[in-house]
């Protein structure tokens, strides 16, 4: 049977269902976190504690792992989607936990592989195969290798995928003999990483790719992810989701991880971010919170951030506070992932907008507050970069070989990008609200180029001309923009004029609020010393269909006029049309 | 004068005007033990009553203004001891005698942080 399975099959019918209903008329957009048709079977596999020696690591890690598949697995071979957890301690007994591998009795193993099952379950009714496995052996030892464990995450994954393979094999293989022989499609494979796991499954993509890809991952998606060694992880789809009240990796470095691809040349694939305001780091995995389990548990942004309990954004107990609970962050996190493996592996096209942000969040995520960035492949049908601002030239001349001109920016400079530009972008302050440029602990690499820029009144604009682009084809102007927390200039959110002009001098305009509310002012207490307020920059998409007069065959300049607010600072990056 | 001497304990550092805790999130610990294990690295071993709790942000020992991420837990898994690795240059010759010792994870990142105190090269080797 080729690749089109019966996931593919079973999802497109009902993609094409609920768009035919949703262009009809007759309905809202599919929601990703909501069940499926197939009826679907639970079971787990254990190898033992010490089945598995990654090369050079200093010591012995599990095989074992808890699976949801469809009961009916003669209508596979289905997509396998494998789950790595992040760093965790590893042995408890009663309420005390240790960091020990393998446990030694009466002390037991903290099960961190089954805190996902609340979103494996929803997965598999829609035809996959979905694998969360244990790293326990790994987060025992990882602090003392030089990559923190990661290579030893790329070669674990990788011996799962080879089991997988030997069950899919005719013959099989123990524990589950022929069960399923012929039921797993190992070129669609698709991979999630929560935290040090996210970092896992990047550095597994590039091992995989090292072997010669003996198996197709086709999707990838660090969840709350460390990113310390800093791998490329290009030509593949990858969705990074950010939680803004992250109390561990409080700095979301991950976002490097898209950051670091974004232009890589020729690479047909997206990339997202998706930031949950409300979300904290450990909430996305049953076993870690408070309540779930006995032993290792905590409130990662209560119990780690100094006088985190009483920031009025992220504090759980502060009236007003937009803290997601444990449920919700589950929901949203069981949207989201779900949503995006349906998307690139089922290859549901229903939910392109909503990866794109041009749909709000489902009713599933149980919030609102989400901002979703997307980053197009680099094919002319996808994206035509008007100003990628990563060098002091793009500011006097951009991508299409246009004059940028500016009028009262004060400043109008380049930052977080390659020498000689500032390392960051907001001196002063801590690199932690600065996830974009924060130091990744075992690479130098520098992060992304912003465009610092402020007003004083509001005659102030940048233009960039066009040499009469043909953007017909594409379907928006976006950008991705952050509003500099740290310039008094700006006095809550922000907003600002877009206007396109073409080569008959026909000019439409509109603000950026009209569509979009990305240009916030980022939430938190900047005297606090907290991890928020954070610079994040997310997509503005603002539809060409909002300047009706301009001839979108021959765009001569994209102009912003910063007439809305009479003083502003924003950063930005990546001004381009897209898909 | 700190000589390493391969496969011998050293007794603790002193702590010499250990702060009290300038914030909810801070704690104390102390070195209790620096071993060499090699003629270029020792082992420093920090405990403290309060655990290590186990983070995905990188759990850092600072002395002065070096810093050190290779660590491991004692092979009993406890929370309250780290091993960091540490190059015994680092350690030898009154290099950073006095400097300020402490924990943390990723530098400055979450808050957390446990106070060792001043780093008294002269002490060591004497309990």
């Amino acid at each position: 049977m080729n690749h089109m399975n019966t996931a593919r099959s079973l999802t497109a019918a009902a993609a094409l269902l609920l768009c035919t209903q949703a262009l009809a008329g007759n309905g809202p957009p599919p929601d990703p976190g909501d069940p499926g048709p197939l009826a679907v079977t639970r079971v787990e596999y254990d190898l033992g504690d010490t089945a598995f020696q990654p090369v050079g690591f200093p010591g012995p890690v599990e095989l074992n792992a808890v699976v949801y598949y469809p009961t009916d697995l003669s209508q596979g071979p289905f997509p396998l989607i494998v789950f790595l957890h992040g760093r965790h301690a590893t042995c408890y007994l009663g309420g005390s936990a240790t960091l020990a591998w393998p446990c030694v009795a009466p002390y037991q193993s903290i099960p961190s592989y089954l805190g996902y099952e609340y979103n494996q379950s929803v997965l598999a009714t829609w035809g996959y195969i979905v694998a969360s496995i244990g790293a326990n052996g790994i987060n025992a030892r990882d602090n003392s290798t030089g990559d923190l464990g990661m290579q030893a995450r790329a070669e674990l994954m990788q011996k799962h995928l080879d089991l997988w393979n030997d069950w899919n094999s005719p013959g099989g293989a123990p524990p589950f003999d022929t069960l399923f022989s012929g039921a797993v499609d190992l070129q669609n494979v698709g991979t999630m990483g929560h935290s040090r796991g996210g970092e896992g499954v990047a550095k597994h993509y590039v091992y995989n790719q090292s072997l010669g890809s003996p198996y197709g991952i086709v999707a990838v998606l660090p969840l709350a992810p460390v990113d310390f060694t800093r791998p490329d992880v290009a030509n593949v789809p990858l969705e990074v989701i950010l939680p803004y009240c992250d109390g561990d990796v409080n700095d979301l470095q991950g976002v490097h991880f898209v950051d670091d691809v974004r232009y890589a040349p020729g690479d047909p694939t997206p990339k997202h971010t998706t930031l949950v305001m409300g979300a904290i780091h450990n909430f996305f995995n049953r076993i870690w919170t408070p309540g779930e389990f006995p032993a290792g548990t905590a409130d990662d942004w209560v119990a780690f951030t100094p006088g985190g309990s009483g920031d009025l954004w992220c504090g759980p107990n502060v009236p007003g506070n937009h803290r997601l609970t444990a449920e919700q962050q589950r929901a949203t996190g069981k949207a989201y992932m779900n949503g995006f493996f349906r998307r690139y592996i089922g290859g549901e096209d229903v939910f392109a907008r909503l990866w794109k942000g041009d749909d709000p969040p489902p009713p599933s995520a149980m919030t609102t507050e989400i901002y979703q960035s997307y980053l197009p492949p680099d094919s002319p049908g996808t994206r035509l970069d008007v100003n990628r601002l990563l060098t002091a030239a793009d500011l006097s001349v951009n991508f299409q070989g246009g004059a940028v001109t500016m009028g009262g920016l004060n400043p109008d400079d380049l930052c977080g990008g390659e020498v000689p530009q500032p390392q960051h972008c907001l001196a002063g302050q801590p690199t932690f609200r600065q996830p974009h440029t924060v130091p990744s602990a075992r690479s130098s690499r520098r992060g992304l180029s912003q465009n610092r820029f402020g007003w004083d009144d509001s005659s102030a604009f940048l233009e960039n001309d066009l040499p009469g682009v043909d953007v017909s084809a594409l379907a928006v102007l976006q950008f991705r923009a952050s509003v500099n927390y740290f310039d008094a200039r700006n006095a809550g959110d922000q907003d600002f004029t877009v206007t396109l002009t073409d080569g008959s001098g026909n000019s439409d305009s509109i603000t950026v609020g009209e569509i979009s509310s990305s240009l916030y002012f980022p939430p938190g207490e900047i005297p606090s010393g907290r991890p928020v307020p954070k610079i994040f920059l997310n997509t503005v998409r603002v539809p060409l269909s909002a300047f009706p007069t301009v001839d979108l065959t021959n765009v001569q300049s994209v102009r912003f006029d910063f007439n809305v607010q009479p003083t502003g600072a924003l950063l930005m990056s990546d001004i381009q049309f897209a898909d | 004068m700190l000589r390493i001497v391969t496969g011998i304990a050293f007794a603790a550092f002193a702590v010499v005007g250990l702060p009290r805790a300038a914030q909810a999130q801070s704690a104390n610990g102390q070195i209790t033990q620096v071993k060499a294990v090699s003629p270029n690295m020792v082992d420093v071993e920090v405990t403290s009553e309060r655990e290590f709790p186990v983070l995905d942000s990188v759990v850092t020992l600072h002395i002065g203004d070096k810093s050190y991420t290779v660590s491991r837990s004692p092979e009993d898994g406890s929370l309250n001891t780290l091993i960091f690795s540490v190059p015994a240059s680092d350690l030898t010759a009154g290099a950073n005698s006095g400097a300020e010792a402490w924990i943390d994870y990723s530098g400055q990142g979450n808050g957390l942080r446990w106070n060792l105190g001043k780093l008294n090269t002269t002490t060591i080797g004497k309990k």
